[in-house]
């Protein structure tokens, strides 16, 4: 009987007791059944027994759960298990307030956790499936020519690789390798890709290995005859044989040539830079193509050499090494190279040898990030402080139930900790998105194949995180948790009291400043942006320009010399056939193009015994049709373009620039005389017949050049040819049709790649571009939080000096004198923080300025553009606590005391 | 980890602890056999009901006084069954108790002694 009546008891206890006790209890229950049979004058007494035991346990158990710290048995687990339940609780109730602080993290920490990877990747980790990077090296040439300035590179022909392998001790291993666009499959199917020409040591060097089959052999690689096959990137492998095993054995096509595929790349390999690689195939097939005797000339430069560091070796020990080797093999003539030096620089350098200006700016970006969270930081302290005084009575009551304070700063610090966890998670989601998102807008040129989320990616936003959590909360924690229970249990809340409105009102200022900093920053780089977009280039970069890839000409000299006039026939017939295509307003052929390819011939200049030189160097040559002027839109500043009479046969005749006039014939008249280009017995002399406007030749920033042009069909020496097409209307369109003409009239043409001048710029726009961007989207989030910062502070000063302000209102002031109070006080914390943030931006401003393009760091328009937007917001986040303040019924707020 | 209370903290205990903690002062005990023991012991004056029993077991334990241990070789029968017995600070707090009594039984012969009571 017992037994039964005890289990239905049992089911109604917590789960605890049931664990411990439970099983002892009805032992004894039925040992007592069996032992002494309950009489029906005991029942009641029992009854009564499971009934009390019922409700005492209970109790005692919820009691014990409650009373933190102070119940014995409870644990440390236990108490922070109860902490995050008392946590969530308070969480659940605060809705909004959560929600916000839940997505103010989510952007402070997505921010930093999405550069996190980007920064791994460019600055820390290098290219994927490199064996330890940091040995890699590669090699650098810097030459001095005459008394011009130095420039370093990284090309090299096949001869300095040999030579440096055959007599170098200083590396494990050394490597060659090229990346070109190359053209893949044939005809319809025809697209350009990636191919990277390595030599069969690169993979071994890098420490990679094939996820199917194997890399290619150095027998496979051999200059006297290497074989045609082909390794896949992981990329291409998905894309052209969707991942299928079969893919090894089978053949592709590039370059018109049949190669077959023997190993696949591992996901996300680039070899040893950043840019995607679809193929890789053996560097020896790639030489013959730049020139014949490729393997000897000094003249070519095509390769760039890596090697990884022999054990112990540094970088500048094995450049010595280089630099002796190279000079001492030196053949090539050219006395700057002779004695040129080289160095190891690391692999993520660009081809000039520094820190490309896109991976500095990433540098800031990150910098960037970290402002954006410490913006989000300190808004959720405030929020945090400002709930923690909306919360002092429950904290009192706490304190006097017996908690601690090391147990209220641990209740409180689980709330923070919970709400910076919460973001966490939200910020590896938006790292995901955002991530995803610049990587493939902003820095498009690196493979991203791999997932933007990985672990050291999840375990610095889990740092991250926690160290957020710990770091808004301890302050707001600590403070909160300091009650004076008699006041607190008393009063309530009624003023947050000097010290805490102080911190609060600093924390707002600083959010402030540092939004100010951002938007400056975005400002500043914005004008760059504009400044770079507007800057009067000598051409219109929006001209449409059409390169191809030709089969090769055959060998014979004879038979190549008739092919090439063939195609330079074909090109001018397809040029009148794209005129008559309707939006076409100019079309002209040209070879040597704008931030295209750029030549550079021997000039002489009868009765200029030496030329001037200028800091850009000699003049380069372009051999240009009749409507090239008009096409580009160049501007003849004096004399004649060049017309239809003017081809191959008839007068040599040339064009100059503007600078090339003035450094050769100061104050003279250039039209009428003649220039020598190239270096042919008995040249004849071109006559100089008008003078173009300078034009950029290759970078945006660049001292003016000296350029000339000839016409089309009159160059010697030279040659590339490419269509420049102006047009009037929609270009998508358009590259088909001009697409389709240009193959239509000359089947040697394999690929036609179609873009604008702009495309080859835009590489060179990147670091102010992704500037803009990431500027102007973190000053704009900056600006959010900080506003909300003002607001949340303004509400919080209104309900906090209700009773005050009641008092004002009942003795007579006004709603512009409560205006005053409130508005004044936004006012005053934005001015304050406009003012801290103009001083930090103008002290940042000697670093900001080299990334800029004519830009001062300190343009005052920039400035007071921002501080007005600044001011503007602030007033308006003042409006609606005001507005509030206004409303305030004296009565009502001297009742409520 | 149980907090460091000093003995003098749990007293003074609820009779029933007290028998309880008696009882298992003598010999480990299981459930039932302590009903009988306090039975014995009270003079037949308590019969702990299972649910008092238990409600005091747990809070003995709750406050470390007692723990359960390995029943004696003969009795194995049952493997629900519970042997307890008292821990050193169960043993403390008892003699605590004891001297509490003692103390405040001399004190209430001197009232009868017509003497001035000294409790401490």
């Amino acid at each position: 009987m017992r037994t039964r009546l005890y289990q239905t008891l049992l089911r109604f206890l917590p789960r605890q007791f049931r664990a411990t006790l439970g099983d002892a209890l009805l032992e004894t229950a039925a040992e007592l059944d069996r032992r002494q049979p309950a009489r029906v004058w005991q029942l009641p007494s029992i009854l009564v027994d499971a009934l009390v035991t019922l409700v005492i346990i209970r109790r005692e158990m919820r009691a014990e759960a409650r009373v933190q710290g102070a119940a014995p048995g409870s644990t440390m687990m236990n108490g922070l298990g109860q902490d995050v339940r008392f946590a969530a609780r308070g969480l659940r109730r605060d809705r909004w307030f959560t929600l916000f602080v839940v997505a103010t993290l989510t952007l402070g920490i997505g921010a930093n956790a999405a550069m996190f990877g980007i920064v791994d990747r460019l600055l820390v980790s290098g290219p994927s499936h490199i064996k330890d990077p940091a040995r890699v090296a590669r090699l650098y040439l810097t030459v001095r020519p005459d008394d011009r300035q130095s420039f370093t590179g990284d090309g090299f022909g096949y001869v300095s690789y040999d030579l440096l392998r055959q007599g170098s001790r200083s590396f494990d291993q050394l490597a060659t390798y090229a990346v070109n666009d190359v053209v893949a499959g044939e005809g319809v199917e025809a697209r350009l890709v990636s191919g990277g020409f390595a030599s069969a040591a690169l993979f071994p060097m890098l420490g990679v290995t094939p996820v199917r089959g194997r890399f290619f052999s150095e027998d496979e690689d051999n200059p006297q005859g290497a074989a045609h096959v082909a390794v896949l990137g992981y990329g291409a492998w998905q894309g052209w044989f969707a991942g299928a095993d079969d893919a090894l054995g089978a053949r592709v096509t590039i370059g018109g040539e049949s190669y077959e595929i023997v190993g696949v790349a591992p996901r996300g390999f680039t070899g040893p830079q950043f840019g995607p690689v679809d193929v890789w195939m053996p560097m020896s097939l790639r030489g013959p193509r730049t020139t014949k005797n490729w393997q000897t000339s000094w003249n070519v430069q095509w390769l760039q050499i890596v090697g990884r560091l022999a054990p112990g070796v540094t970088a500048t020990q094995a450049s010595d090494e280089a630099t002796a080797l190279l000079q001492r093999g030196y053949a090539g003539g050219e006395a700057s190279v002779a004695h040129g030096r080289y160095s190891l620089r690391p692999i993520s350098a660009n081809q000039r040898g520094v820190e490309a200006p896109e991976v500095t700016v990433v540098r800031w970006l990150a910098g960037v990030a970290f402002i954006v969270l410490i913006i989000a930081c300190a808004n959720i302290a405030n929020l945090l402080l400002a709930r923690g005084i909306r919360r002092s009575r429950e904290v009192a009551l706490r304190a006097a139930l017996g908690a601690g304070r090391g147990r209220l700063v641990r209740l409180l610090l689980a709330e923070s900790l919970m709400l910076s966890l919460a973001g966490g998670v939200g910020g590896v989601a938006m790292a995901y998105l955002v991530g995803g998102l610049a990587r493939r807008m902003i820095f498009s040129w690196v493979d991203w194949s791999q997932s933007p989320i990985d672990l050291r990616l999840l375990g610095a936003s889990a740092l991250l995180a926690l160290g957020t959590g710990a770091f808004v909360g301890l302050l707001p924690a600590w403070r909160t948790s300091d009650v004076s229970l008699v006041d607190a249990l008393k009063h309530g809340v009624r003023e947050g009291g000097g010290p805490a409105r102080r911190l609060r009102h600093s924390l707002t200022i600083v959010q402030a400043a540092l939004s100010m900093l951002l938007l400056v920053g975005a400002g500043l780089f914005i004008r760059s942006l504009w400044n770079v977009r507007t800057m009067p280039l000598g051409f219109d970069p929006s001209v449409m320009i059409a390169s191809v890839s030709r089969s090769p000409v055959p060998s014979a000299p004879d038979a190549a010399a008739a092919e090439r006039a063939r195609r330079a026939a074909a090109t001018l017939e397809g040029i009148e056939q794209l005129r008559r295509i309707p939006g076409v307003a100019g079309v002209s052929a040209a070879v040597g193009t704008p931030f295209g390819n750029r030549f550079t011939v021997k000039i002489t200049v009868p009765g200029l015994a030496t030329l001037p030189a200028i800091a850009t160097g000699a003049p380069s040559v372009s051999a240009v049709g009749a409507d090239y002027f008009a096409t580009v839109g160049t501007r003849i500043l004096r004399g004649r373009a060049f017309d239809a009479g003017d081809h191959a046969g008839t007068e040599p005749v040339a064009v100059i620039s503007d600078t090339m006039a003035k450094t050769f014939w100061p104050g003279r008249d250039p039209i009428g005389q003649c220039v020598i280009s190239g270096d042919q017995p008995n040249p004849p002399c071109a006559r100089i017949v008008g003078i173009a406007e300078d034009a950029h030749r290759d970078a945006l920033r660049e001292p003016p050049v000296m350029q000339y042009y000839i016409p089309f069909g009159q160059e010697v020496g030279f040659g590339g040819t490419v269509v420049l097409v102006r047009t009037t209307n929609d270009e998508a369109g358009l590259a088909a049709s001009i697409r389709r003409v240009l193959v239509e009239h000359d089947p040697s043409i394999r690929f036609v790649q179609i873009g604008t001048i702009q495309d080859a710029i835009d590489p060179q726009t990147k670091p102010w571009r992704i500037g803009a961007a990431v500027f102007a989207l973190s000053g704009v989030l900056a600006l959010v939080v900080a506003a909300i910062g003002i607001y949340s502070v303004m509400a919080y000063l209104v309900a906090e000096r209700r009773r005050e302000i009641g008092v004002r209102l009942a003795l007579g002031a006004r709603g512009a004198d409560v205006a005053r109070l409130i508005l004044g006080g936004s006012v005053a914390m934005a001015g304050v923080g406009i003012a801290a943030g103009s001083l930090v931006a103008a002290l940042a401003a000697r670093f900001v300025e080299p990334l800029l393009f004519n830009e001062s760091a300190r343009d005052p328009l920039v400035y007071l553009g921002v501080a007005t937007v600044l001011l503007l917001v602030a007033i308006v986040a003042g409006a609606v606590p005001t507005l509030r303040a206004q409303r305030i019924d004296p009565l009502d707020a001297l009742r409520t005391e | 980890m149980p907090e460091a209370k000093r003995p003098d903290a749990f007293l003074p205990l609820p009779h029933d602890a007290v028998f309880i903690l008696l009882a298992l002062a003598s010999q480990p005990f299981h459930g039932y056999g302590i009903i009988r023991d306090v039975e014995t012991r009270s003079g037949g004056q308590i019969r702990l009901q299972t649910g008092a029993l238990y409600r005091m077991l747990r809070r003995l334990m709750r406050d470390d006084l007692i723990e359960t241990c390995e029943p004696p070789e003969a009795d194995r029968l049952d493997p629900r069954r519970r042997y307890y017995r008292l821990t050193r600070r169960g043993r403390l707090v008892l003699d605590a108790e004891v001297s509490r009594m003692s103390r405040l039984v001399r004190a209430a012969r001197l009232i009868d002694a017509g003497k001035k009571p000294r409790l401490s």
